[in-house]
């Protein structure tokens, strides 16, 4: 025993660079190490835990060079066999690593930390692809939830006119139709002025409605007006969306079920709150942690197949354990309702019931998956 | 002692429930002394003091910034009290109610065991994965052992010879030598362990995983595992059944095992390991304590903020008692 060789865990977190072709608000500027900073205190959390069981945790950042839009990467230049990749591409790039990673005798395992793209839930059932992000549609469909159990169900929507803006603009209107919530009204924001100046007069002109409506909701996944919307609604109404009540996995006020200790790890180790971001990627470090915990190894496959199976039980300071859908490799979570300061609901609410589990009514299930 | 009964003053709290009323007769009639139970308030930074004769709330006592865990030296002159969120434990005596001194503990201090010695504290320091052993004579910190990722549950064996802290987040058992404080054995067991508990013949170790559903009891000799069970309730989700603090009776073979935001406490006869009954409580239960004869068990119910009282003669629960926000700890003092 004393003469064992520690069991080497290597993780590597594949990433590209996106260079913003937008107007990015300086007040709203993520964290240089967003992500990467979740990814660092879960492998020191990781590593306590390893000692006892001589496993070692380590992980290393792997940057894909920029490429012009017309020619494709060549995955063969990057040795992928039976890695532990924590992934933070667009969704293009990840479809073309998950086709190659098929092809391979010894399959990576892929933890998609970051792309929330509905699509990638639906038609990739790729066995080592796994998703600690939510996708967007169980992020709408918490905020659904939310309208309905406040009797709002009368919506004026704002699409902010992106591509990801669409994408989450088509998984609320999912939402909508499932819960028969009724957009009323829906706009695509097309204003090019600079709202800081102007905002008290545009906003209410752009959301006069003949008859009131319940609530607003934006699509603005950029920030890049969403933030101006509250309190300048021509009806006085709620703000829910990417601005004012928005739905996400984290926020710096969640101290409950011994949140409050991790929030002060990250702290102490990053000198700021943690974000939803960092939390995304903590968890799939965990989450590896786990498997290798359980089935002291490191196989790729091995700890593929261990994830998505029901002895899989992850404790992530969300009050009930969290665990891989077995059809699309999601992670089912709880999804928290937040204002800037804090926190106000919890999805899934009281009262959304399902066979298997609460935390499935948010979200794609089985017979929404690969058919 | 003085010997008094409680119940012609408990009719008159209890007046309108002729039911309440005769059951109270029952229970209090064996109490021979009066018992307080003292209940720390998590987001109060405040003790609730709780007469058990009445069930009144009879005073607060404000201390240190998040209050957890509780417990009475051996005569029950002083109370040790986990300030976590002030890096403490402060020691309260009994008799004038006021804090007279501190312990060195490390980073915030959450729970604290004291070795049948009366002179030995440890407490998990959850922040920072260590385990501290404080002499209380001297005030001095003997040594901190490296544990696992947040650890909680603690418990010393009853002869002195062992000691247990868990890890919530390593999900691991950690055993100590208490002579050497040396980390022997490492037992992993299901997510998120928090309570351990030593049965009184020092045979067994009792550890409940939150997250994993489970209760495991440990052989102590071998560290291997005797039984695991786990709970079923009716109508809940087995995913809210979240076990977490146990206790275990001296004068009958049974255990209590709260689970957490199911609401309810499972009965667990230890000769069977089957679950007699589950006993509905307030909201997230986390804590129990017994009062001195075992016919009252006490479970401090975090999020509706109150205390219930189960009967253990006839299992039921029979009151709930409004404390401060958050009650985490809880203990029963005789006063005389």
């Amino acid at each position: 025993m004393a003469n064992a060789q520690p069991l080497q865990v290597n993780i590597i977190y594949l990433f590209q660079e996106n260079e913003a072709n937008y107007y990015t608000n300086p007040l709203l500027t993520p964290p240089s190490n967003a992500g990467v900073a979740g990814i660092e205190l879960g492998v020191a959390d990781s590593n306590t835990t390893g000692k006892f069981l001589r496993q070692q945790f380590a992980f290393s950042t792997l940057k894909l060079p920029d490429f012009p839009n017309d020619s494709p990467i060549n995955w063969s230049n990057y040795d992928l066999n039976n890695q532990l990749l924590l992934v933070d591409l667009d969704s293009a790039m990840l479809r073309s690593l998950v086709r190659y990673n098929g092809t391979l005798t010894q399959p990576a395992l892929i933890i998609n930390v970051s792309n929330r793209d509905n699509a990638l839930r639906q038609e990739i059932c790729s066995s080592s692809l796994f998703h600690t992000t939510p996708s967007f549609a169980q992020i709408t469909d918490a905020l659904g939830q939310w309208l309905l159990s406040k009797r709002l169900s009368n919506i004026f929507l704002i699409d902010g006119d992106t591509l990801e803006d669409s994408d989450w603009v088509n998984s609320f209107k999912r939402t909508a139709k499932r819960y028969k919530i009724n957009i009323t009204t829906e706009k695509k924001w097309t204003f090019n002025t600079d709202l800081r100046r102007t905002v008290s007069q545009d906003i209410p002109l752009f959301t006069q409605t003949s008859t009131p409506y319940d609530v607003v909701v934006v699509a603005d996944v950029h920030q890049q007006f969403g933030q101006y919307v509250p309190y300048n609604t021509f009806y006085p109404r709620p703000v829910v969306g990417t601005a004012g009540l928005v739905a996400d996995t984290w926020h710096p006020s969640i101290e409950q079920w011994g949140a409050k200790q991790l929030q002060n790890r990250f702290n102490d180790l990053h000198q700021r709150y943690m974000e939803q971001a960092d939390f995304d990627a903590y968890v799939a470090v965990r989450s590896i942690a786990y498997a290798v915990q359980q089935t002291k190894g490191i196989d790729a496959l091995d700890l593929a197949t261990y994830m998505r199976s029901e002895q899989f039980q992850l404790a992530a300071y969300k009050g009930r354990k969290l665990t891989f859908r077995d059809f699309n490799g999601q992670l089912r979570m709880p999804i928290e309702l937040t204002h800037p300061l804090g926190l106000v609901a919890r999805a899934p609410q009281t009262g959304f019931m399902h066979p298997i589990s609460e935390l499935d009514t948010l979200g794609f299930d089985r017979r929404e998956v690969c058919q | 002692m003085s010997k008094r009964s409680g119940c012609p003053h408990i009719f008159n709290q209890l007046i309108k429930s002729m039911a309440v009323v005769s059951v109270m007769c029952i229970i209090t009639s064996n109490v021979i002394a009066k018992e307080l139970a003292y209940v720390t308030n998590e987001k109060d930074n405040s003790i609730s003091v709780v007469d058990l004769d009445d069930f009144s709330v009879v005073k607060e006592i404000s201390v240190g910034d998040r209050p957890r865990g509780f417990i009475f030296n051996h005569d029950q002159s002083l109370a040790y009290i986990c300030a976590s969120d002030i890096d403490r434990i402060q020691i309260l005596d009994m008799a004038s109610d006021q804090i007279i001194g501190e312990l060195p503990s490390g980073e915030d201090p959450e729970t604290i065991a004291l070795h049948p010695n009366g002179t030995t504290i440890y407490t998990a320091n959850e922040d920072d994965a260590l385990l501290t052993v404080i002499d209380i004579p001297s005030q001095q910190v003997i040594t901190q052992i490296d544990v696992g990722v947040e650890p909680e549950g603690l418990a010393v064996s009853p002869d002195g010879s062992k000691m247990i802290v868990t890890s919530e987040t390593t999900n691991m058992v950690h055993w100590i030598d208490t002579k050497t404080n040396e980390n022997y054995a490492n037992s992993l067991v299901g997510a998120r362990p928090r309570a351990a508990m030593f049965t009184q013949d020092n045979k067994e170790l009792w550890v409940t995983s939150e997250i994993g559903g489970q209760l495991t009891v440990f052989n102590v000799d071998d560290q291997s595992v005797k039984h695991e069970i786990t709970f079923t309730i009716r109508g809940i989700h087995s995913d809210r059944i979240q076990p977490v603090g146990i206790v275990l009776m001296e004068s009958k073979p049974l255990a209590f095992i709260a689970l957490g935001p199911s609401n309810h406490v499972a009965v667990v006869n230890t000769e069977t390991m089957a679950v007699e009954k589950y006993l509905l409580v307030g909201r997230r239960v986390w804590q129990l304590a017994f009062n001195a004869d075992e016919s009252l068990l006490l479970t401090t119910n975090g999020i509706s903020g109150d205390i219930s009282v189960i009967d253990t003669n006839n299992l039921k629960t029979i009151k709930s008692i409004k404390v401060g926000r958050y009650p985490w700890g809880v203990a029963v003092k005789q006063v005389n």
